[in-house]
């Protein structure tokens, strides 16, 4: 059997190397995203750059990619002063490039340089882009409205714990006199991992988040950091719908990152975040203290008006009560009065009644008298009236017998005598005859 | 004088002089009569002035 008609790999590989030489002699300028990174034993740094499609972020290219060792301490070097972060997966860069083929060892791009104004251009495109998704969604200001509470005490710090940022961090606050109580939410603070690692960790405070007061998303490294994580949507949206107070010390020096702009209190290092918490602290001490003395002073003041009521109070009683003393005895001091007048007068009704009846006595008993001595003056005239002496005077004449007065001539006989009686003398006759 | 009170007192004056106003004259009794009601009008000025002297000394008492 006669073998079909064909070209080894070797060929083939070759005739697309040849093809790809002549297509593309000179470097080009490629854009795409780091997706793996890795700096080999022998100084040259390995990459995997990746094309994901705009809409759906999927792979739709993906290569090899090298930069020599006597390349790649400059190009990481001028790329991280550039724009402050390292190279590393996730970064999209603009690389120029030579494609180069190998029959062994496939296609690759051999990086001679990378244009970090391309990235710092992706970085601000993200950057805005998150910021925008925030607005738009309109939580970019929620965490910054929630109320701090005071006290802040109880703080959960995401960071890493070998990270000089989180010891410095600790230290300030340990040299306080306040008494924090920190747990630490172990994350990556750097790298490719950052977003994700973060996330999970606020999510981890999350399902906590009533054991603590605030949550401090801090690393060391100033501006040298690398920040691309901190302006990703995901990160950033956790932080500002985030339930408790977020603090930030990332580092940071020209631009703050979205997560700084959407965190409760955004601070540049660990060490001035621990300060805000001391000065935080110190600032409700002072307020305790001052509401100590305002409360004591309020205190004070009340019982001393309550004093001086009182006394107020006290004189007003006095004053009431020798009023209406006075008042009292001027109405004694009239019914006194009252009573000496009107017994005075009972007395002196009575006296004048018994004047009167001595009076009355008087006249009545005189007038008594008086009237007897009339009826007496009366009674003697009338009997000296009828006195036979002044009738024998006015010549009328007595004739009396041994047995009385002789009224008629029957109490007679001839011959006996009588007494004749006149008025002022009498004689002794004999009766000669009877008619 | 016998204990008699102040409106007792009165009521025989009033009598006397009533007995007296009419004209029913005793002499025998006019003068003791006439006595009788001096002597009452003596005692109830007595008794008049004695009340009188207790209600000042009363107010006084009050008073001080």
């Amino acid at each position: 059997m006669t073998p079909r008609a064909h070209i080894s790999l070797y060929e083939l590989l070759s005739t697309v190397r040849c093809r790809i030489d002549e297509t593309f002699p000179l470097p080009v300028w490629v854009a795409a995203e780091v997706s793996e990174l890795k700096e080999g034993q022998a100084g040259h740094c390995y990459m995997e750059l990746v094309d994901k499609g705009e809409k759906d972020r999927l792979p739709r290219a993906k290569c090899n990619a090298v930069v020599w060792r006597s390349q790649w301490g400059a190009v990481s070097a001028h790329f991280f002063s550039a724009t402050g972060q390292r190279l590393a997966a996730g970064v999209r860069i603009m690389c120029r490039a030579t494609a180069v083929m190998h029959e062994l060892y496939g296609f690759s791009l051999h990086i001679s340089d990378i244009d970090p104004s391309y990235t710092l251009g992706e970085m601000e495109r993200q950057r805005r882009e998150t910021i925008r998704l925030l607005e738009e969604e309109g939580v970019f200001d929620m965490n910054r409205s929630l109320p701090l509470p005071r006290p802040m005490q109880r703080i959960a710090v995401v960071s890493s714990p070998n990270a000089a940022g989180y010891q410095d961090f600790m230290n300030e606050l340990e040299a306080s006199p306040y008494n924090f109580a920190c747990e630490l939410f172990d994350a990556f603070m750097q790298g490719a991992g950052t977003e994700n690692s973060v996330v999970e960790a606020l999510e981890r405070v999350a399902a906590r988040c009533e054991e603590f007061d605030a949550v401090a998303i801090i690393r060391g490294g100033g501006a040298q950091s690398d920040l691309s994580a901190f302006d990703s949507y995901r990160l950033c949206n956790h932080v500002a719908q985030f339930p408790l107070p977020v603090l930030t010390g990332i580092g940071h020096d020209k631009d703050r990152s979205v997560a700084d702009l959407v965190a409760a209190i955004s601070l540049k290092t660990p060490t001035a975040v621990a300060r805000r918490l001391i000065d935080g602290m110190d600032e409700l001490w002072d307020w305790l203290c001052l509401a100590g003395e305002r409360v004591a002073s309020a205190a004070q003041g009340f019982l001393s008006t309550s004093g001086e009521r009182l006394q107020q109070q006290a004189l007003m009683l006095s004053r009431h009560s020798s009023a209406l003393t006075r008042s009292l005895e001027v109405r004694l001091e009239r019914y006194s009065g009252e009573v000496l007048r009107l017994s005075g007068a009972v007395v002196s009704a009575r006296r004048s009644q018994l004047d009167r009846f001595g009076e009355r006595l008087i006249s009545s008993a005189l007038a008594l008298l008086a009237s007897a001595r009339s009826q007496l003056e009366l009674a003697e005239a009338s009997v000296a009236a009828r006195d036979p002496r002044r009738i024998l005077e006015m010549g009328f004449a007595q004739i009396r017998t041994d047995s009385g007065t002789v009224y008629g001539s029957s109490a007679l006989s001839v011959g006996s005598t009588v007494e004749i009686l006149f008025g002022h003398d009498a004689a002794r006759a004999t009766i000669d005859k009877i008619y | 004088m016998e204990k008699i009170g102040y409106s007792q007192a009165l009521a025989q004056i009033e009598a006397i002089l009533n007995k007296f106003q009419q004209g029913q004259l005793d002499v025998d009794t006019l003068a003791a009569d006439v006595r009788r009601a001096t002597e009452l009008i003596r005692l109830c000025r007595e008794r008049l002035a004695k009340a009188e002297k207790e209600v000042e000394s009363a107010l006084k008492e009050e008073n001080s």
